[in-house]
């Protein structure tokens, strides 16, 4: 069936994020948990949201740190944004990189902070990939499942 | 009951879920979070908990909401790091103004910034990733502090013939929270101050009709029970000695009532000191102990203070206290207030935060030879102004007596508010330089700064020792010793050089300041302040509002200019023309939420009611102002009441610094709603 071979899909997907570290599973166990009938779209807003704000996040810090002077306040509004929004979807590796990116501005190495902050778009252009793909898996499983 | 629980004061709303039965099924929670995920998410949490939730993702709009709204909303959590302003500065505004449960959140566990939610006055404080769980007993909060207040009415309403008392708890309900909410709703841009609280009462929950409390009525009511004594004062006595035609025992009653919070907020020591409660809230402030102090040092003790940075200031006050500045409360150092009011208790004034009256003003004056400079730079100065101001209050007396006890009001409070502010230094809250102006006692100065802990009110002269410290004044902080932004410069002290460059603040200082209920805290410059977010000061905002009334002309004058200007004017302008630049920046709560403003000063009233309003207003005044804010042409940072000057700040700040990128970065384009859904 359509459907179950989606929903197959779907599981094999979500937890193959959780296998890769990319998803916190507690987390998005978590959240699954919230999602009910009444807002059965829950998740997929969740992700999509994510995805959208990650991704400004990250141009915003890439932009703060190319201005003259550096704009550290937005930095790190964006960077603590990032830390927050990852976390509370379980995005573990997003969330690992952008803590290991506040802690070395925090410290002044700008050089490590740099390279973190391309290992962090690394990282999320690779999670997003996923999860878009994982999003639209399930906005289909919804409309297969009846 | 838990109704009473969701309502403050007025029951208003239906939804908070009256039913005790289900509580806290429905209870009202606003929360505040600047990314859209996180709020999302959030949501959906508080709504499987049943609870009614808005959403916000700006400081500035949740402070709108909860002010045009005041009993709309029975909890509110928001996040640490905001773009528009710091998290903990809108923690210590809801507190002063709305009084209501704040919730901090934040991505990070770093131990500091948890301290910082304690200190700022937070009822707690989540690790996000939140969990449903740690949501599902917030209404705790919210129980919690209505029964304090509750149980702080009852204190302050003891003394109270018996009759009264019923209806003086439901008025202090009202009042309390109303009056730290500042949000005497109608703050928007109320010039009235002079109207003073009765204005709020539109919006109040206040269900009784009001008589308007002028400042000379209120004057009159602070000299009445001045004379019977704080203590004995009892509703019908005072209207006999008021003798005024068609005022009832029951208006007489519910102002006392007010009264009587404001003072106990005022004095937020320890109780009783002044016979009343007080509810000192002191939080953090153990400075304030200091700072009593502190009163007594000369004006050059203070006029050193001034200069000296926070920290001196902290060792001055140690040394001179003798006590323990880790003490929260303070126990109102102001001994020589009781000269100027008289009546109440020095306590009071120094509400610990609290704006105090002081605006006995008259004196104030003094201060002006103060330097209050003290320049926005250093909340340090702040301190000393505060401290300052806490002596100058000392000279002041003397001089005036009652600007003197203002000022000491005042420059407790702002000491208090320095203290507290933490250092916030710096901005160091536009003391009036110019302090020599004679601020107009408007008690306001001291009600206000006492709300606030502007303790400036009042001050007459100028010198609103608040000013710098303005932020720090008294900033009734809820929380905290942030009063750094907080200390109101009120300055009440008219003379008491707006905050904005002078330091001086120009009248308005005597503007209001009036203490709780109407305190118009001169607009000080709570700029320094602000910078820190020194939400605490907020509660001077109030005070800085109705600043600015009055601030025009130096000269004290009345302080209900000062306070309408203030409001009116974001203060910024008002100033200008003492040069004062009346900032009120008395951010800080509508002044004397204790609604009973009335305490200012006696006498001196400065025309109180506008504290109230400025609380509000205060907060209104900002919110205009920050585009205002950098007009000012004095520092920038120094002008604006409180809360303008938080805003200019930040505005400033993000301006300067972040350059538009904050838009950009910030998407500040979020489609968020802002609005409560």
């Amino acid at each position: 069936m359509a459907s179950t071979s989606l929903r197959q899909q779907l599981s094999i997907m979500r937890q193959s994020f959780f296998d890769e570290g990319l998803l916190d599973h507690e987390q998005v166990s978590y959240l699954e948990t919230l999602e009910n009938e009444d807002d059965p779209d829950f998740i997929e807003n969740v992700f999509t949201l994510f995805l959208r704000d990650s991704s400004r996040y990250i141009d915003s810090i890439e932009k703060a740190l190319e201005t003259n002077p550096i704009d550290y306040p937005i930095m790190e509004r964006m960077m603590y944004r990032l830390k927050g929004s990852s976390a509370s979807i379980g995005a573990s590796k997003i969330n690992g990189e952008t803590n290991t990116l506040r802690k070395a501005f925090h410290d002044g190495d700008m050089e490590s902070g740099k390279a973190s902050l391309q290992k962090l778009k690394a990282e999320h252009a690779t999670f997003k990939e996923k999860l878009v793909v994982y999003v639209e898996m399930l906005k289909q499983a919804k409309f297969s499942e009846y | 009951m838990l109704n009473l629980g969701y309502c403050k004061g007025s029951m208003s709303t239906a939804s908070s879920g009256g039913v005790s039965d289900q509580f806290p099924v429905g209870l009202r929670v606003l929360v505040v979070d600047d990314d859209p995920t996180c709020l999302v998410i959030l949501e959906k949490m508080l709504r499987i908990c049943l609870y009614e939730v808005t959403k916000c993702n700006r400081a500035e709009i949740a402070l709108s909401l909860l002010r045009e709204n005041r009993n709309g909303y029975d909890i509110v959590i928001s996040d640490v790091h905001m773009p528009d302003m710091d998290g903990f500065k809108l923690l210590e505004l809801i507190g002063l103004e709305m009084d209501l449960p704040v919730i901090m959140m934040s991505a990070d566990d770093g131990k500091n910034v948890v301290m910082k939610g304690v200190t700022h006055g937070a009822c707690d404080y989540l690790i996000k990733p939140i969990r449903i769980e740690a949501l599902k007993n917030i209404w705790q909060h919210v129980v919690r502090k209505k029964k304090n207040e509750r149980k702080d009415m009852e204190q302050s309403g003891s003394v109270e013939e018996g009759g009264d008392r019923q209806q003086k708890q439901s008025e202090d309900a009202d009042y309390s929270s109303s009056a730290n909410e500042g949000s005497w709703k109608n703050s928007k841009r109320r010039k009235d101050e002079e109207e003073e609280v009765d204005e709020r009462d539109d919006t109040s929950t206040l269900k009784k009709p009001r008589v308007v409390w002028s400042v000379e009525l209120h004057q009159q009511f602070v000299a009445a029970v001045n004379q019977l004594g704080i203590d004995k004062a009892v509703p019908k006595k005072i209207l006999e000695l008021m003798n005024v035609p068609g005022l009832t025992r029951e208006n007489v009653a519910s102002h006392l009532q007010k009264y009587r919070l404001y003072l106990r907020r005022l004095s937020g020591v320890s109780q009783h000191q002044s016979g009343m409660g007080n509810s000192f809230i002191s939080t953090q402030e153990a400075t304030y102990g200091s700072l009593s102090s502190l009163n007594g040092l000369d004006l050059q003790t203070l006029a050193a203070a001034s200069q000296i940075p926070a920290q001196s200031l902290a060792t001055l006050q140690a040394a001179g206290l003798g006590r323990s500045t880790a003490k929260p409360r303070m126990p109102m150092p102001i001994v020589d207030q009781r000269n100027l009011f008289s009546f109440e208790n020095p306590k009071l004034r120094f509400g610990e935060g609290q704006q105090q009256h002081l605006n006995n003003g008259k004196q104030i004056n003094l201060l002006h030879g103060i330097p209050t400079t003290m320049e926005p730079k250093q909340l340090a100065n702040m301190h000393h102004s505060a401290q300052s101001l806490g002596s100058m209050n000392m000279q002041l007396n003397a001089h005036g007596d009652q600007s003197g006890s203002l000022l000491m009001q005042m420059s407790q409070q702002q000491s208090r508010g320095q203290i507290l502010n933490e250092a916030t230094s710096s901005q160091v809250p536009r003391l009036p330089s110019s302090i020599g102006q004679p601020i107009v006692n408007n008690a306001l100065a001291s009600g206000v700064l006492a709300r606030n802990g502007l303790a400036e009110s009042g001050r007459g002269t100028g010198f609103n020792p608040v000013s710098q410290s303005s932020s720090t004044m008294n900033f009734p902080l809820n929380t905290t010793a942030e009063l750094t932004a907080t200390s109101f410069a009120l300055g009440s002290a008219p003379g008491v050089p707006s905050l904005t460059s002078k330091g001086m603040f120009p009248e308005e200082i005597s503007s209001e300041i009036k203490g709780p209920g109407g305190f118009i805290m001169p607009s000080y410059d709570i700029f320094s302040d602000l910078q820190h977010h020194r939400s605490h000061d907020w509660e001077l905002q109030n005070a800085g509002m109705t600043f600015n009334g009055s601030q025009q002309s130096n000269s004290l004058q009345s302080n209900v200019d000062v306070a309408s200007s203030v409001l009116a004017h974001q203060g910024f302008s008002s100033s200008q023309s003492n040069g004062q630049g009346r900032n009120i920046s008395a951010v800080g709560k509508p002044m004397f939420s204790a609604g009973d403003a009335t305490d200012h000063v006696n006498a001196q009233s400065l025309g109180q009611p506008l504290n109230n309003f400025f609380a509000e207003n205060l907060v209104r005044v900002k919110t205009e102002r920050v585009p205002d804010a950098s007009l000012q042409t004095t520092l920038f940072n120094e002008q604006f009441g409180q809360e303008d000057l938080m805003s200019a700040l930040l505005k400033q700040q993000q301006q300067a610094g972040i350059g538009p990128a904050e838009n950009e970065f910030d998407f500040d384009g979020y489609s968020l709603d802002n609005i409560p859904v």
